[in-house]
């Protein structure tokens, strides 16, 4: 897949941070096109794009990168992503924290966790396409001036 | 026992050939769940966390993606076999089945070959019913630029591709190519701006083309039947008016190597007339109606002549009279 010229602005323009109001968290939304490549000595390699336009198959990443810009820690915090319907879930990205996975936008867990109903009726395990929600729970307080990053890989439908 | 057909120029194998066509056209692919071209996939993810025990949520910016449309198409000849053609055959089709395996909505150029060389696009119909075989009266003509209507992502256009009449004896190859509209190239190509709704369009892994082949065989007719017909009104005049009477001339001939068994020749008399009771003669000698010793009767709605074994170059005529009610 080709790019044209002039992603960068492109992006600039994806990446607009929302302020939070008043508490110093901010957050940034990014999403990156997963392109594989294989190298000279036969590794696979994983490079991470900016992804302006996909293609059915295509697997995207999402990545939540967040600030404490304040002065007090921030305790508590929980980042959650409705997933976009077009797309189908596969996992954390490399580098993240696993998140805890949803069905229903109620309850979360471990994906091998969790049941969906099936068309006969009846309840089975839950497979990576039935994931709706998408949810980290950061266990520690953030510090002031601290930053963390979550993300997950998904593919186009 | 072979039927000789009559009413056309046509051959004995046509009626074979048909039936094995329409055994396969229920093989209709099933639609494909892609995420549709031009569709806007938006994220957004919110965020809940507590600062001295105050509880508060923000969200984050919203990410928009626009899906690209891929460009894809697949074709199959339907049926595997060598199709059976007799020279001279004005309407025999091959059936194709394109699908646009894409995500977005697009229209093919088609391009038809006969041993390499290109057939007009007069030559392709789409094969409206379905039923593998060519129907002048319900099949439409592809349009004189040669391109396929727009499909939908997932859908099929059943085609045919009619051999030309001029096709000599022997064996050949009818191909057919099918190329997205919007492009072509090695998987991966940009066409910029070009998909649907605006948005980008990539080349798939087909190339956005496809090419299916059928092999064909054209062989001399073994039989051929000529229907010609004279009209003769009350007033003498061979206008076809009511009470006008129609003498029908059927001309039966094999060729060289023929080797036809219990061949029989049927005819079904036209709506709006009545058969002439006695009027069935071959070759001249009269024929009586009844299911009897002689080889011909009529049965009250067709005209049956049996020509028994048949192993030489042969010609034979056979007439019978309808009026015109």
């Amino acid at each position: 897949m080709r790019f044209p010229i002039g992603l960068c602005t492109a992006l600039a323009a994806l990446t607009a941070t929302a302020p939070a109001f008043g508490a110093g968290l901010t957050v940034t939304n990014t999403v990156f096109a997963q392109q594989r490549s294989t190298a000279p000595d036969g590794t696979t390699k994983i490079a991470l794009t900016p992804a302006t336009r996909v293609t059915p198959g295509d697997r995207v990443v999402y990545q939540l990168a967040y600030r404490n810009g304040g002065a007090q820690p921030i305790e508590g915090l929980t980042l959650n992503n409705p997933l976009p319907q077009e797309l189908t879930y596969r996992g954390p990205a490399q580098g993240s924290p696993a998140p805890e996975v949803s069905v229903d936008g109620q309850n979360y867990g471990p994906l091998a966790a969790l049941k969906v109903r099936g068309s006969d009726g009846g309840w089975h395990a839950a497979r990576a396409e039935d994931v709706t929600h998408v949810r980290w729970r950061i266990a520690n307080a953030l510090p002031a001036g601290s930053t963390g990053k979550v993300a997950f890989e998904a593919v186009l439908k | 026992m072979k039927a000789v057909s009559t009413g056309y120029g046509g051959s004995i194998a046509r009626a074979v050939a048909l039936g094995a066509a329409v055994s396969l056209c229920a093989a209709a692919s099933p639609a494909l769940a892609l995420g549709p071209a031009g569709a806007q996939i938006d994220n957004v993810a919110s965020l809940q966390f507590a600062i001295d025990g105050h509880s508060a949520s923000i969200s984050s910016n919203l990410v928009t993606t626009r899906v690209g449309e891929i460009l894809d198409v697949t074709l199959h000849a339907l049926g595997t076999s060598t199709v059976e053609v007799s020279t001279g055959e004005a309407d025999r089709g091959v059936p194709f089945l394109l699908t646009n395996s894409g995500n977005g909505s697009e229209a093919f150029a088609l391009n038809a070959t006969v041993g390499g060389t290109a057939l007009p696009a007069s030559t392709l119909f789409i094969d409206t019913d379905r039923n593998g075989a060519f129907d002048p009266a319900i099949d439409t003509p592809i349009s004189a630029c040669g391109c396929s209507p727009a499909l939908a992502p997932g859908a099929t256009l059943q085609l045919l591709v009619i051999i030309p009449a001029a096709t000599q004896a022997g064996s050949g190859v009818l191909s057919l190519q099918a190329r997205s509209g919007t492009g072509t190239g090695a998987p991966g190509t940009l066409f910029a701006g070009r998909g649907d709704n605006g948005a980008d369009a990539v080349v798939g892994a087909t190339g956005a083309a496809a090419t299916a082949e059928t092999p064909f065989t054209a062989t001399e007719a073994d039989a051929s039947v000529v229907k010609s017909q004279q009209v003769v009104a009350p007033d003498g005049t061979s206008s076809p008016v009511s009470g006008a009477t129609i003498t029908y001339r059927l001309e039966v001939v094999t060729r060289s190597n023929a080797r036809l068994t219990a061949a029989q020749l049927a005819d079904t008399i036209p709506a709006g007339t009545t058969y002439l009771p006695g009027s069935l003669q071959i070759d001249g000698a009269a024929l009586s109606d009844a299911n009897d010793a002689d080889n011909g009767r009529f049965d009250g709605s067709s005209i049956l002549v049996a020509l028994g074994d048949i192993d030489q170059p042969t010609t034979r005529v056979v007439t019978f009279q309808v009026k015109i009610q």
